[in-house]
């Protein structure tokens, strides 16, 4: 076979493969080997979903092309998953299979118990963690009873107590007698539960395969030359002490040192008002006592969500701590700081910009940079936009922006996540030569056998709390630590921790997303969407013809009472959502008043600069009495009506093709991600002003990363659904699939429609 | 010409976006002084249709402005908009106005040209919509041509000329290897 996208040189050429049914195979090989293409053409992804040019001969088995017979789980939980809870989830696969509606809540059941993911199937999937979504999607593959599964290097955004759970499913899918071709880097914790294991060089070309887990041990050799492994990865099963790294001095002055540090995100004045009420906010960390040595190459290691990344954040000065002290280098430029992922660094067009830290347009490139260019393996992409760079390239030319000036410091969240062996070796060699020049390097990672090999000093935290700090010989003895770190991937140890959901995204996002349960149950929320969004059009239109306060006050209570009666909110609750809109009124009201133009003569008060007048009031109570209704009904919408029901009803009750149904709601799941990513953002922004080195913010460049990587996630989503069987018939026509929730519009949602309209034009009337 | 799933679930994910942007511009304006020239405030309206300029422009397909306006405006809806549903239902008169605009170049056609008048066109759509719900039947007839015009040269820069801009610099970028935009771009060099 030979295989290239578009006008590119070819990913694979001359390749030979094969797997055969009841196989389960661990497929390795250096980053751009064409591991997941070979993977993508044996499920019959590419050509077609994904657009490539294949050559040579594919013969696949005819029964694969019934939809749902692969399955393909992806690298990143949050690129594959379309919907917005977890029952959901697993039925839209089951959908596209027109399994019957009755079947689908036992599969689902099943599926999610075979992966061992004890949630609720109405949970909201955004609150999962990373192992937990990915549990997620393999569940999802599993309810279609593929006959082929592929795990593309499933745990590749997991910390090392998570992989060594995903591997513990793994085998038990093996012992299940699935077909299984997995992608993984970290194979160490798959050695006995895959039955063979293929080596891909080059161009996709095979460069040996054998039983496991022999083949390994006898070819480890092989594997650090072809980049499998970086040179500092251990065998597995020869676990080595750690080479005698300098150990950093313990006498040596302190380049950090804290004391009971302590931070929380959440903001002051609600801090101060849970105190008032005797309960403490959620501390990313507390209570954190270390000095990291000057000079030494210190680790920071722990689970997902343990504050390893904010506690880098706080080192760097860009949060201030919540409680205790730290003793930080604190000068101008001081300390250089890469982010976990480059791009959120990237302020310029091209990369020469970007190491020149100014705008160049087509002039000549400063030879320094040059010099650096070619030193990271850049030479020939001065001019090439940052973004366009592979995600190796990228991570290069964030290091090498950090080291155009010299810094006494340097903080690096995840240098190496997701780079391939050649990149790793090429930034901790730069890190090392650093350290041995007397700077002091501070890295945040999950890589122990990185943390072996280099580091001097370790701080290890979990769920927030400091573990342990000082030297890695020591931690390496500590088995407790380890494992209470989740920094063992061993699969035969259990896991120290039960995997609890990440905190639920709080605010906009969370009612954005899904209504809740109480609702949900309400007459109203029982009410068709459709039907909702319809009342709710119409009264719209009747709100436009409202005069005067009265009509208003009467439009606004008309919801007011719903939302109470019909959607059974708590008083409590509507005030809470009421809130932030009577603000709003109040707000637009005064400025009403205050610029109204008045007929000459109206009693007038003067105030300030204002002129404030009875009639102005009067029409600004008005218009701000019908926005109020306005926002109002909005608001009974959004508390009584299922987003995910809305659009999949478009489907049923109106025969929108699916594809644009469930394409829209794939899309709208992002909106959580965006604060997240905005918020990096942000951050990562602030930096580079902080620097000095960049002033004018161009609204360009701002936009580029924050929609790169949504449109890169949005195609990535999209091949996922179509790999879940999303496809011809199951994609274009609303009655070529089955639906989890059937919904019909019955007599009620008519009746419900009826009377909020005509209930609207009465009270209308009334208060004319 | 045929949508594929990628094309839909990108317009959606331009077009959250997009709808947060709206709701921010919503926040702003509400607070403008009713006393404010109208055309001057209609300057301003244009950024209200930008998921109509980006989202076509990318993906280049039949119906491209008005399903991401329309989701555009749902979501500024769903999040809050002080302007409650009409934020949605205003969001389609915009789309259906470039639409049209794209239409007339058979959706083949998106250089400069087309994109400034299908964005421009957009201020059509949003001129009728006003005409009926936003009281600008009660302008004199200076003054509503005034707010048509400013709404179209509104459109045009800040849905067209930003959409554009925006929309090349993802396409240097090589995310956009797969879309229309790319591939057009391609048979043309």
């Amino acid at each position: 076979m030979a295989v290239s996208y578009g006008d590119r040189p070819p990913v694979i050429e001359g390749a030979d493969f094969e797997l055969r049914r009841g196989d389960a195979v661990l497929l390795v090989g250096p980053s751009g080997c064409g591991k997941s293409t070979l993977a993508q053409i044996a499920v019959g992804l590419i050509p077609g979903v994904v657009e490539a040019n294949v050559r040579g001969e594919v013969w696949r088995s005819p029964s694969l092309n019934r939809p749902g017979a692969v399955g393909y789980v992806f690298q990143d939980p949050a690129a594959q998953l379309c919907q917005l809870t977890v029952g959901r989830e697993v039925a839209f696969g089951l959908e596209n299979q027109r399994v019957p509606t009755e079947a689908m809540p036992d599969r689902i059941a099943q599926a999610l118990r075979d992966v061992g993911l004890a949630v609720d199937p109405e949970e909201f999937d955004g609150v999962l963690s990373g192992g937990m979504q990915q549990k997620l999607a393999i569940a999802s593959a599993l309810a279609q009873r593929p006959e082929l599964l592929v795990l593309d290097e499933p745990t590749a955004n997991l910390d090392p107590r998570a992989t060594a759970e995903i591997f513990r499913l793994i085998a038990r899918l093996r012992e299940m007698g699935h077909t299984l071709l997995v992608i993984e880097h970290k194979f160490a914790g798959l050695m006995c539960s895959l039955d063979h294991v293929v080596a891909l060089g080059p161009g996709g070309r095979e460069v040996f395969r054998g039983p496991l887990p022999t083949t390994v041990a006898e070819r480890f050799g092989q594997m650090r030359e072809l980049g499998v492994v970086p040179d500092w990865a251990s065998s597995p099963g020869a676990q080595t002490p750690p080479p005698a790294r300098p150990v950093a001095d313990s006498a040596a002055s302190a380049a950090f040192r804290a004391e009971g540090l302590g931070y929380t995100y959440v903001a002051a004045a609600l801090r101060r008002r849970l105190r008032r009420r005797g309960q403490e906010p959620r501390f990313a960390f507390r209570e954190l006592s270390f000095a990291i040595p000057r000079g030494s190459l210190t680790a920071i290691v722990g689970p997902n969500g343990s504050g390893k990344s904010t506690l880098l954040r706080v080192l760097a000065g860009f949060d201030r701590p919540t409680k205790g002290t730290l003793d930080r280098p604190a000068g101008r430029g001081e300390i250089a700081f890469a982010f976990q992922n480059p791009e959120h660094q990237f302020v310029y067009e091209s990369a020469a910009e970007e190491l020149a830290s100014r705008y160049l347009g087509d002039g000549q490139i400063p030879d320094v940079v040059l010099e650096l260019l070619r030193e990271f393996g850049l030479a020939g992409h001065e001019r090439q936009s940052p973004f366009a760079l592979s995600q190796g390239q990228k991570r290069r030319l964030s290091v090498a922006a950090m080291l155009v000036q010299d810094h006494v410091a340097y903080l690096l969240d995840e240098p190496t996540f997701g780079q391939d062996a050649r990149t790793q070796e090429a930034i901790m060699q730069r890190l090392v030569a650093l350290q041995a020049s007397g700077r002091t390097v501070v890295v945040t990672t999950h890589d122990m056998d990185l943390v072996r090999r280099y580091s001097t000093q370790v701080v290890a935290l979990s769920e927030g709390r400091l573990l342990f700090s000082g030297s890695p010989q020591e931690l390496f003895e500590r088995r407790d630590i380890l494992r209470a770190a989740n920094l063992v991937a061993d699969p035969k140890e259990p896991a120290a921790a039960e995997d609890v959901p990440a905190a639920s995204p709080g605010g906009v996002a969370a009612r954005f997303v899904r209504i809740a349960p109480a609702q949900a149950r309400s007459p109203i929320g029982r009410l068709h969407p459709a039907m909702q969004l319809l009342a709710t059009l119409l009264a719209m239109v009747v709100l436009a013809f409202t005069v005067n306060v009265r009509q208003g006050a009467y439009l606004t209570l008309l919801p007011l009472v719903l939302l109470v009666l019909g959607a059974r909110l708590t008083l409590r609750q509507v005030a809470a959502r009421m809130l932030p809109f009577l603000v709003f009124f109040a707000m637009y009201t005064w400025t009403l008043t205050a610029y109204a133009q008045v007929p000459p003569g109206a009693p007038a008060v003067h105030f300030l600069f204002f002129r404030l007048s009875l009639p102005g009031l009067y029409a600004g109570l008005a218009l701000g009495m019908r926005m109020l209704a306005t926002v109002t009904f909005a608001v009974l919408f959004v508390s009584t009506a299922d987003v995910t029901d809305l659009l999949s009803s478009l489907a049923q009750n109106f025969r929108v093709p699916p594809k644009f149904a469930y394409g829209t709601l794939a899309g709208l799941r992002f909106f959580p991600l965006f604060e997240d990513e905005w918020n990096r953002l942000r951050r990562a922004r602030a930096l580079r002003q902080r620097d000095g080195r960049f002033r004018v913010t161009r609204v360009v460049t701002y936009a580029l990363p924050l929609l790169g990587q949504a449109i890169r996630t949005g195609e990535r989503v999209a091949i996922a659904m179509q790999a879940r069987g999303f496809t011809g018939n199951a994609m274009e026509r609303a009655q070529a699939r089955s639906y989890y929730r059937r919904l019909r519009v019955r007599l009620l949602d008519v009746a419900y429609v009826v009377m909020l309209v005509s209930l609207s034009v009465f009270l209308l009337w009334v208060g004319r | 010409m045929q949508w594929k799933l990628r094309d839909i679930v990108v317009a959606s994910v331009l077009a959250v976006v997009a709808g947060a942007i709206y709701l921010g511009w919503d926040i702003i304006f509400k607070f403008v002084p009713s006393s404010v020239n109208p055309i001057l405030l209609a300057l301003f309206n244009g950024l209200w249709w930008i998921a109509a300029g980006i989202v076509p422009y990318i993906v280049r397909r039949p119906g491209a402005a008005l399903l991401a306006e329309a989701v555009g405006g749902l979501v500024e809806f769903l999040l809050g908009s002080p302007y409650g549903i009409q934020a949605f239902t205003i969001g389609i008169a915009q789309g259906l106005g470039v639409e049209v605009g794209f239409a007339l170049g058979g959706w083949k056609r998106y250089g400069w040209g087309f994109m400034l008048l299908a964005t421009a066109l957009g201020g059509v759509g949003n001129y009728i919509y006003s005409y009926f719900y936003y009281g600008v039947n009660e302008y004199s007839a200076a003054l509503q041509a005034g707010y048509l015009i400013a709404s179209l040269v509104s459109g045009a820069i800040l849905s067209g000329v930003l959409s554009k801009l925006v929309g090349d610099a993802l396409r240097r970028t090589g995310v956009l290897r797969n879309f229309a935009i790319a591939k057009d771009q391609a048979h043309a060099s």
